[in-house]
């Protein structure tokens, strides 16, 4: 007993009603079309919940209509996907606000929310998103725009009345925002990546690094919201020039030693330029491979669970992707889903 | 990317604009006048739910009361929401002003206001769907599936009402919004079958209709119904001009669509056969409308001005499709005539076209623009060379009694251009009595002390001083001292001291601020001493210094002390100086050069240089005769040639004056 009690952090935020346990996916894609390795994997990892992003919410600068200076945009497409497939799933309704349409609604967040509540229940009602029962809002929000962000909380939360929706609402926590107040929801998913800068020439690994996580960790014993926890499954490759950073790219052959030289631990310099999708990398370009790696992962999730609050909480794979996916065993999966401590 | 006609005008003056305030050294400012229309629309194109809402308001004044105001129709029906009209409609306790509303609470007509409201809460929907956060809740239909099916049931429920047509109207425009298109060209053909053609709500509904077909992808239909409808816009073929002629010639929207596009040289030409065969069409009730487009069509884009006249004949013997296209039509006329040089109806015309300009309104200042443009740019241009300089400064002045500026006008300019001795005839002939001069005699802000000190300013450039003091004489104190070159010092300075040449940088030479409001007739009496004493002075110094003292005033009088002869130093093509004139830029910058013909004209003729010459060639005569040493010694000091005075002239004592009272004097050596 004394033991079990050591093993974790203290007991003082539990899940809410309805919120079980359960392994979980995000699914970031503009199409929700699983392939069928996606639909295996999910099988065979008993995926119950999956987050899936339904639209951004960004700024219009060119709005006439004040209440239309935050629009939706990217909002996720079926393209005839059976979701009948998933109907023993859990979907939680995602929106990610981008801060230029955070800002751009300050003082109108009661019709911001409005419109995100409206719209999600008419996509899910539309596609036949089964098993709703949780909207959750991703937002970077910051000291500047914590207040209207809290706003935006109790108005959603106040829309999902109005519209007679009993759905429970959670927020993505962002590694930084443990340090300020907990938003007013019903529980948070703490983001375990993108810990660092991603167009900073200078990091390492801008997906994951136990040196980014660790200072913030301090927090989380004490955080007064129940928490999930998303860890990453992804990688990608960065390119920067001289200028500094480029864009993000996928699938560069850098072990080609014709073509790359090293410099770095993970880092390769083009030697000529390269053709690549149309583009050019261009002599001297950099490019960053990042990626998730197991090993750090799992560190980090360990130093996690050691200060997590007792009770039940579920891990999160960020995100649903067979190639990603692909690189881990099923081991190291079943471990990454894993509670137990 | 092509700009609509109405803001190409603005746009061509902007060039003008800023080269004008380029050399512009201080005000008035060029005053810019943008092109009016003659029959290119002068304001954004009417959409065609505009022209429906008119008709509609007057149908809801049919179906309700004459006595109530379209404002107030227009409010009820069109501007206020669902809940507002809810209220205002059904509860006598609030108060209200609008006799629509008045009309349903007291007659209790039940109908119309039901049908108002289902309408509204229609349009609610629709709004909806037009947000960018719209997302059907169902695949059934866009609207919300029991709010589609109330409207539709609602709509059968009401096919013999007196509103059934409305109804009717409201159900296709829920099929369109929901998307269900073969569902709403059906029900628009079933609904509409025993209804006139002519009736609003078909020609609506059959939009809607027209607008499934083309998204069905039955362009070719869906063309010949939006033009059987009126609505130009949204057919998708290359020629919706031709086809309207063909299928709806009569249709207000298409003169509409074809005024929207009249700066289009092209495509105004691509209309005179469909015009012409118009004016032949008996399904075309205002013939005027397309006599007059060919009337234009003629004058500006094929430059036959007597056919053009032909033309605006016969459309003004014709009906027209607005009283606006008539108007236009009677002033485009007064262009003609003016081409013509045909003045039989001029004063008609003037009057008629006073009663545009007078009566308030947003189109005055338009109907301003245009009377100004037709007496500039083509009753000006007639008159001037034909040396009808009375009728033409009338005009002018007429023209220009629009703004309240006096010197920087055109009528100034076109005064001060003439020579004093045709200045003098002019005004005796602006002052006699017809009917013509008497109308615009009564806009006119010039009178004798006008006249008079213009007249005398004018002989003083023509060093025709005698003239000049007789004139000036006439003229008030209180005139001469309320000039603005006057007030602001322009006259100020000492016209008989030698100046180093300005030669283009005359704008920069600085006024001495004093005010003097006799210096020109002071100048003018001085002048005409030297003269005199030039050929009866008692000696040959006498003489001789004046010569150089009246070479002197002559030219600081064009130069230096410019104000007394001259209020504007302009070619016609260059604003410049603080008297320029406000002339128009109608169509290009030389404009006013070439059609004006200015007889003054100071700078094109290089009065500039002409003055300098002259006046360099004086002061040498002048130097040349002075007989003692003295008498040159001193003619020198005048000029300011110090060194030439101690060197040829060292014992005068004018040389000893100079040594004596300057220090330095050996450094001019």
């Amino acid at each position: 007993m004394l033991m079990a009690l050591a093993a974790c952090g203290p007991r003082n935020a539990s899940a809410p009603a309805g919120h079980d346990e359960a392994n979980s996916v995000y699914f970031w894609k503009t199409v929700f079309h699983p392939d069928d390795s996606e639909l295996e994997f999910i099988e065979k990892h008993d995926v119950r919940r999956i987050y899936l992003r339904m639209f951004d919410v960004t700024a219009d600068r060119y709005a006439r209509d004040p209440d239309f200076r935050a629009i939706p945009n990217a909002s996720v497409r079926f393209d005839g996907f059976d979701l009948g497939q998933l109907a023993d799933k859990e979907f939680v309704p995602v929106v990610y606000v981008t801060l230029d349409a955070l800002r751009a609604m300050e003082g109108s967040e009661a019709t911001l929310a409005a419109n995100i509540v409206r719209r999600v229940r008419n996509m899910c009602s539309f596609n036949g998103v089964p098993d709703v029962g949780e909207l959750q809002l991703d937002c970077d929000w910051t000291l500047s725009t914590e207040e209207s962000f809290f706003s935006l909380c109790r108005s959603v939360r106040r829309s999902l009345a109005d519209l007679g929706l009993d759905w429970r609402l959670s927020s993505t926590i962002r590694l930084h925002q443990l340090a300020r107040k907990a938003p007013p929801v019903d529980c948070g998913v703490l983001m375990v990546y993108n810990t660092g800068s991603f167009d900073d020439p200078s990091a390492s690994n801008s997906i994951i690094s136990l040196d980014d996580v660790e200072p913030y960790l301090r927090h989380l014993p004490s955080y007064p919201l129940h928490l999930d926890i998303a860890y990453p499954t992804y990688s990608w490759q960065l390119l920067f020039n001289r200028r500094g950073f480029v864009g993000l790219l996928k699938g560069v052959e850098v072990t080609d030693t014709t073509r790359f030289a090293s410099s770095g631990s993970n880092s390769y310099t083009a030697l000529a330029d390269v053709d690549f999708n149309g583009r050019t990398i261009c002599r001297g370009d950099i490019i960053r491979n990042e990626t998730s790696d197991f090993k750090t992962i799992d560190s980090i999730k360990s130093m996690i669970e050691e200060k997590l609050p007792c009770g039940p909480h579920s891990n999160i794979l960020y995100h649903l992707d067979s190639d990603n996916l692909s690189n881990y065993t099923d081991d190291e999966i079943a471990r990454l889903f894993s509670t137990a401590r | 990317m092509k700009l609509p006609g109405f803001f190409r005008p603005l746009v061509s003056l902007l060039p003008a604009a800023f080269a004008a305030f380029g050399t512009m050294a201080c005000g008035p400012f060029v005053e810019l006048i943008p092109t009016p229309e003659f029959f290119a629309l002068s304001r954004p194109e009417k959409p065609m739910a505009d022209f429906e809402r008119e008709e509609n308001i007057r149908l809801w004044q049919a179906q309700t009361s004459e006595q109530i105001p379209a404002a107030d129709i227009e409010q009820a029906v069109y501007c206020d929401g669902r809940a507002v009209f809810y209220a205002r409609s059904l509860f006598d306790d609030l108060t209200t002003d609008n006799l629509f509303y008045r009309y349903l609470r007291t007659t209790s007509d039940r109908e119309i206001a039901d049908f108002l409201i289902a309408a509204k809460e229609l349009e609610g929907l629709r709004a909806n769907m037009r947000s960018p956060w719209y997302y059907p809740e169902s695949h059934d239909s866009g609207l919300a599936p029991d709010g589609l099916d109330r409207i539709l049931d609602r709509s059968r429920s009401h096919s013999d009402s007196r509103l059934a047509d409305r109804y009717a109207l409201q159900a296709t425009r829920a099929l369109f919004a929901a998307g269900r298109y073969g569902e709403c060209i059906e029900f628009c053909d079933s609904a509409f079958a025993d209804i006139d053609d002519s009736n609003l709500m078909k020609r609506m509904a059959l939009r809607y209709a027209a607008g499934c077909r083309s998204r069905l992808g039955e362009t070719l239909r869906a063309d010949t119904m939006f033009a059987l409808t009126g609505d130009v816009n949204s057919i998708a073929r290359h020629d919706p001009a031709k086809l309207m002629s063909e299928l709806n010639p009569g249709a207000p929207q298409f003169m509409e669509y074809v005024r929207a596009h009249a700066s289009d040289r092209d495509f105004m030409r691509s209309m005179m056969p469909i015009a012409r065969r118009l004016t032949d069409d008996r399904r075309v009730a205002h013939k005027g409308d397309w006599h007059f487009l060919m009337a234009y069509v003629d004058n500006k884009f094929i430059g036959n001005p007597a056919r053009a006249r032909s033309e605006i004949d016969l459309a003004l013997q014709q009906s027209f499709s607005s009283a606006e296209l008539r108007d236009l039509a009677r002033a485009y006329r007064m262009k003609l005539d003016a081409a013509a040089g045909n003045a039989d109806s001029l004063l008609d015309d003037l009057r008629w076209l006073e009663t545009m300009t007078d009566a308030p309104g947003p189109d005055r200042g338009e109907w301003i623009r245009r009377c100004r443009n037709i007496i500039y740019e083509d009753w000006i241009p007639r008159l001037w060379p034909r040396g009808d300089y009375a009728t033409a400064i009338m005009l002018c002045a007429y023209a220009d009694s629009f703004t309240s500026d006096l010197y920087g006008t055109l009528s100034f300019q076109m005064m001060g251009s003439l020579t004093s001795e045709r200045l003098a005839t002019t005004r005796d002939l602006m002052d006699r009595h017809s009917p013509l001069f008497d109308f615009l005699r009564r806009k006119s802000p010039y009178g004798n002390d006008h006249f008079n000190e213009l007249i005398a300013t004018l002989a003083l450039r023509e060093e025709n001083y005698p003239r000049a003091i007789a004139y000036l004489q006439k003229v008030s104190d209180s005139y001469l001292e309320s000039m603005k070159i006057n007030r602001d010092g322009y006259l100020g300075r000492d016209p008989f001291r030698p100046y180093r040449p300005r030669i283009n940088d005359w704008q920069a030479s600085p006024h001495s601020g004093r005010q003097a409001p006799d210096a020109k007739l002071k100048f003018a009496r001085r002048m005409l001493d030297y003269k005199r004493e030039m050929s009866s002075g008692r000696t040959t110094d006498d003489r001789a210094m004046a010569r150089l003292m009246y070479a002197i005033g002559r030219r600081n009088s064009f130069e230096e002390c410019w104000a007394l002869t001259q209020y504007w130093r302009g070619d016609g093509r260059a604003a410049v100086g603080i008297f320029a004139p406000a002339l128009d830029y109608w169509c290009d910058d030389d404009f006013s050069a070439r059609n004006y013909g200015f007889l003054y004209d100071y700078l094109s003729a290089g009065g500039m240089e002409a003055t300098e010459e002259l006046y360099r060639r004086e002061v040498n005569a002048a130097l040349a005769s002075f007989a003692s040493p003295e008498a040159k010694a001193r003619a020198h000091y005048l000029l300011g040639n110090l060194k030439t005075i101690v060197k040829h002239y060292g014992n005068t004592p004018t040389a000893r004056h100079v040594k004596s009272s300057c220090d330095n004097w050996e450094s001019w050596l």
